[in-house]
């Protein structure tokens, strides 16, 4: 009997100590996938972009500025009245008022299937309309900049003097 | 089933167990592959349930998929199988948790098991499903099978 209940004993330590055997490997495989992955999530969440329920995916300002650098997306400045005269360098505008002059104005410059970060006055959801709209038309590669031009510059982007495309 | 004088554990033939091992690790590792390549949406899916603040949110979203992977493979494999079959326990009471107060809340969600796009809207199916999941455990908890690895 007595030694029922030892192996008893010891078969359940055995369990717990492989279970925390297995919880050190996944700390470890998460650890290294987030620490190797980019765009890393942000250990921190900000609960205010899930209440949001944008229309695509937001982007951090870091994540974009790789973006920036490495050349891999294009810039859609999305804003309506150009209170702040700078923007992002080599941006394209997309105003939602005037959508589908802009993009006409635009075309040339880009194919549905170009990956887009496209950026405003930090109203996340007058730039998620221009991403929902960019969907219907087939831009399926769509992602929203968190923050404004500050937010930008603040994480180490560039800034020129607001030209703009369209009149 | 058989239960021996000498040993107080289930007994089950071989080849039962290899199939709730199976149906029931398999069931966790094909839940992780969407959340591994999507932590963010698996975050969107959590948030959802409005149970956890922003300090665990990514934290969570981050882990859960690769425990759900490791516990998923280490039961087909047969390495660390009780360990597996505790941790895969543990996680589903807090699935059904976490479900249950949704229902409770009658919080019109997608449950975010397999999919994090779409997925099955949180009801009582998924209850049932998970209680299932969680005998499947159990009783590989209790089975004292000679069936050690794959």
């Amino acid at each position: 009997m007595a030694s029922v209940h030892k192996e008893k004993l010891y078969s359940s330590t055995s369990a717990w100590r492989e279970g925390l055997l297995l919880l050190g490997l996944t700390l470890v495989l998460a650890a290294g996938a987030w620490i190797v992955r980019t765009p890393r999530l942000p250990l921190t969440a900000d609960l205010s972009l899930y209440e949001l329920e944008l229309g695509a995916p937001v982007m951090q300002p870091a994540e974009a500025i790789l973006a920036y650098v490495g050349n891999t997306h294009m810039f859609v400045d999305t804003r309506t009245t150009a209170i702040d005269r700078r923007s992002i360098p080599g941006s394209l505008n997309l105003r939602p008022e005037s959508f589908d002059d802009d993009l006409r104005e635009i075309y040339d410059f880009i194919v549905p299937e170009d990956p887009l970060i496209l950026y405003g006055d930090g109203n996340l959801i007058l730039i998620s309309n221009v991403a929902v709209k960019l969907q219907e038309r087939g831009f399926f590669n769509v992602t929203i900049l968190v923050g404004d031009l500050n937010a930008w510059q603040d994480a180490g982007g560039d800034l020129t003097p607001l030209t703009e495309v369209s009149p | 089933m058989i239960r021996t004088p000498d040993n107080p554990g289930v007994v089950l033939p071989d080849w039962l167990e290899l199939i709730v091992r199976f149906l029931v690790g398999g069931t966790f590792v094909y839940a992780s592959f969407d959340k591994i390549l999507h932590p963010a949406d698996f975050a969107q899916n959590i948030f959802h349930y409005r149970l956890l603040n922003e300090f665990l949110l990514h934290p969570f979203a981050l882990l859960i998929p690769w425990l759900e992977l490791t516990t998923g493979l280490a039961m087909i494999l047969g390495f660390a199988r009780r360990g597996a079959a505790l941790l895969i326990g543990l996680m589903l009471v807090m699935f059904m948790a976490a479900i249950t107060s949704a229902l409770i809340r009658d919080l019109d969600i997608s449950c975010g098991c397999f999919s994090t796009e779409g997925g099955d809207a949180v009801g009582l199916s998924l209850l049932f499903r998970d209680v299932a999941l969680l005998v499947g455990a159990a009783v590989l908890w209790f089975a004292r099978g000679t069936r050690r690895t794959f």
